[in-house]
């Protein structure tokens, strides 16, 4: 849905930016995705646009000289994480780490995802998901913090 | 380029829509000067009523070699193409990198995010990514992404 010229923009049309943010450790060991405890996500409504920036930032190393990287993305559900899915994981959508193939220490990056058509008005779930490049063993691969901006777009 | 003023009634016409673009296809590189690769990786937008927008410049990449960093930028040019006036030049600074590893990397990914301000009002405007290597050794950047949306 556009916000056609011409026409007045309401409140509603921009509702909040949306933040999450946890410092708690993962250590992830497989490569299939999960939230992580705590769980790191928010609730946004979709503008009139339907088009929402989606922020993410970690800080991710391994700790020893193998080759596995965190990969820190995210997952878009109607209403709630009970809900479908909207968006699944995408590698390439979200944050690789930095691959050195060594001892590293936490590196801190972010990345930037625009999503579009979604229902204007309507509730969404975003929700930060990790994963090991290759199965490890535990903390090998770490992820010492998530974060999460929603930013409702024009 | 004025700003949005108190009390202004804002017209949505001051606020054109985002664009995204995103591309996938590998680029094996070798330039130590900015490119735009094959396929490229652009977009054309319409300056917001301020002239400032946000840019955020995102890929995947490999730096095979030791101490070649990969640089992933981008560029913004009045009109619908590259031939009009260049008005946002390319920089390190202004995109991603590698870390410049003694052991090349594996691959890895991530964004950045700038402003670029003094647009002109409802001019259309050509954006794309471009990317480098460091000392023109071969480096592979595999996925590319580019936003534009307008800030107040």
């Amino acid at each position: 849905m556009a916000i056609n010229a011409g026409s007045q923009a309401y409140g509603v049309d921009l509702p909040p930016t949306q933040y999450d943010q946890d410092w708690t450790t993962q250590s992830p060991t497989t490569t299939s995705y999960v939230a992580g405890q705590p769980e790191v996500g928010v609730n946004f409504v979709a503008p009139a646009s339907g088009r929402v920036l989606v922020c993410l930032g970690a800080g991710m190393r391994t700790t020893t000289a193998v080759t596995s990287r965190g990969v820190v993305t995210f997952i878009i559900y109607n209403d709630n994480s009970d809900g479908p899915v909207v968006q699944g994981a995408s590698f390439n959508s979200g944050i690789t780490g930095i691959g050195i193939a060594a001892i590293s220490q936490y590196s801190y990056v972010g990345t930037f995802k625009m999503m579009s058509n979604l229902t204007p008005g309507r509730n969404y779930y975003a929700q930060v998901v990790h994963r090991s490049t290759a199965a490890v063993a535990a903390g090998v691969v770490s992820i010492a913090s998530r974060d999460i901006t929603v930013i409702p777009l024009t | 380029m004025p700003d949005i003023g108190i009390g202004d009634q804002i017209s949505t016409a001051w606020w054109p829509a985002a664009k995204e673009q995103e591309e996938s296809t590998d680029q094996v590189i070798t330039s130590a000067t900015y490119i735009p690769g094959t396929p490229v990786c652009d977009l054309t937008f319409i300056a917001s009523r301020t002239g400032r927008i946000g840019v955020c410049v995102a890929g995947n990449w490999i730096q095979a070699s030791a101490q070649n960093r990969v640089f992933i930028s981008y560029e913004v040019y009045l009109g619908t193409s590259a031939a009009g006036t260049l008005v946002r030049s390319a920089r390190d600074s202004f995109g991603v990198s590698d870390n410049g590893s003694t052991a090349g990397s594996l691959e890895q990914g991530h964004g950045n995010m700038t402003m670029v301000e003094g647009l002109t009002e409802g001019a259309t405007y050509f954006a794309r990514v471009v990317h480098r290597t460091e000392a023109g050794t071969t480096s592979t950047v595999t996925h590319r992404r580019i936003i534009v949306f307008p800030l107040p």
